[in-house]
């Protein structure tokens, strides 16, 4: 990609030259990024009132022992089952 | 009534006032903050075969923290052109207070504690949520492209390693039957101390607490090679040393709370005192962490989600389990 006989040696230096020397940047300065925020951000808020709630069953776990097993079980796997599909989805893109 | 110069005098002098002031309070974060730059920065230059600071005092340059402190403090407060005034100087300001208020729920020694919380453990991790959305908004603030791509990769990976932060505190919890950190601590005095039940537990909170941490090879959002100090970037002297402080705060705090939940705290033989016992174990997984630093290179921002939200989620699940059986007993099937 080296054109008009330009050593590609000349376009890191250049580039170094840039970063060290703060060059005047071109373009807005709040750029836009695509970074699919909703989704993930939802993805976060669901996982953290999950742990929520375990915190509030692992605090009482002595108490309610063997049978409070069964619901928090069905409650992480319908959890979680989604989250796996998610990142099977996730895993077929090769951009997260 | 008395009058308001002895009400002053009695308010100055009360124990919950030098307890929030002095230590474990606000003048000590603040020594042991510049005391800790000091000693990475000669940690890892020992490590590497270099020097390191040197010339600020007699012994090993120990006063370097002091002396960047006063050098930062005397600097120009250029704030760059087109930047959101109030945001760009507040939000270092908010995650210095937010780095020290978590300082106030440990327990340094019986007795010695800021607020005695009930729910302790989850209010320090909630406290710890609030740093992503400062981050971000120090980012965008700056008005320039690598600080968003900083304050945008600091909220990825923040919100990512959080839940196995949580999932991970949880196997303790499980154990021990209360939240509160100085009852934690109380547990370990009757039945040992939780990094044996809990090993896997310890690791994935150390790992995920240094990616909190923003540090090593978790520092994506300060990346100096790749985007200049990231979200760091266009912060002039006073205000880069508002925003290094919190960084080696939170250190200290991810620390101590470690030494808390797993490591027993305060307890130790009566030969030296529980405050020492507790600064030796915090100040052992500090030098931890700080050598994950000079070990350890930096991992890419996909392979840090992906390990964050796969394997670190799945251990952490599988840490839950083996608190389970240790509460309950393996059920006969």
């Amino acid at each position: 990609m080296v054109s008009q006989g330009i050593p590609e040696e000349t376009g890191y230096i250049i580039f170094l030259f840039a970063a060290t020397l703060a060059l005047i940047a071109t373009g807005p300065g709040r750029t836009r990024f695509i970074i699919q925020y909703y989704p993930y951000i939802l993805m976060f808020v669901v996982y953290d009132v999950i742990a929520m709630f375990l915190f509030a069953w692992a605090l009482d776990l002595r108490a309610l022992g063997a049978a409070g097993t069964i619901p928090i079980l069905t409650f992480m796997v319908v959890a979680l089952v989604p989250l796996a599909y998610a990142l099977h989805l996730a895993g077929q893109r090769e951009n997260w | 009534m008395a009058d308001p110069v002895t009400q002053i005098l009695q308010l100055i002098t009360s124990t919950y006032f030098l307890e929030i002031v002095v230590f474990p309070g606000l003048i000590s974060i603040a020594i042991l903050g510049a005391f800790f730059t000091w000693f990475e920065r000669k940690l890892t230059a020992r490590v590497q075969l270099r020097i390191g600071p040197s010339y600020s005092s007699p012994v090993g340059g120990i006063l370097q923290g002091f002396a960047d402190i006063i050098k930062l403090l005397f600097k120009e407060l250029i704030v760059p052109e087109g930047a959101d005034r109030f945001f760009f100087i507040m939000s270092p300001v908010t995650a210095l207070i937010i780095g020290a208020a978590l300082l106030g729920l440990i327990p340094f020694a019986p007795g010695v504690q800021i607020a005695n919380v009930e729910v302790g453990l989850p209010a320090f991790l909630a406290i710890v949520t609030l740093s992503p959305t400062i981050v971000l908004l120090a980012g965008w603030s700056a008005n320039s492209k690598f600080p968003f791509i900083g304050g945008l990769r600091a909220l990825f990976q923040q919100t990512a390693y959080e839940i196995p932060l949580w999932l991970s505190a949880l196997g303790v919890v499980m154990i021990t039957g209360t939240l509160n950190l100085t009852g934690i601590v109380q547990f370990q005095q009757n039945n040992g101390w939780l990094i044996l039940p809990q090993a896997l537990g310890a690791v994935l909170f150390i790992v995920t607490s240094t990616a909190e941490m923003e540090r090593l090879p978790f520092d994506l959002p300060e990346a100096e090679s790749e985007i200049m100090m990231g979200w760091q970037a266009e912060y002039p002297g006073p205000l880069f040393m508002l925003v290094q402080g919190p960084a080696f705060i939170k250190l200290y705090a991810f620390a101590a709370l470690f030494s808390t939940l797993y490591l027993g705290g305060y307890l130790g033989p009566a030969i030296i005192p529980p405050i020492v016992w507790f600064f030796l174990k915090t100040i052992l997984i500090i030098v931890a962490i700080m050598l994950f630093r000079s070990t350890f290179p930096r991992v890419r921002l996909d392979q840090l989600l992906r390990q964050g939200w796969t394997t670190l989620l799945t251990l952490s699940i599988v840490n839950i389990v083996i608190a389970y059986l240790i509460v309950v007993g393996v059920p006969a099937i």
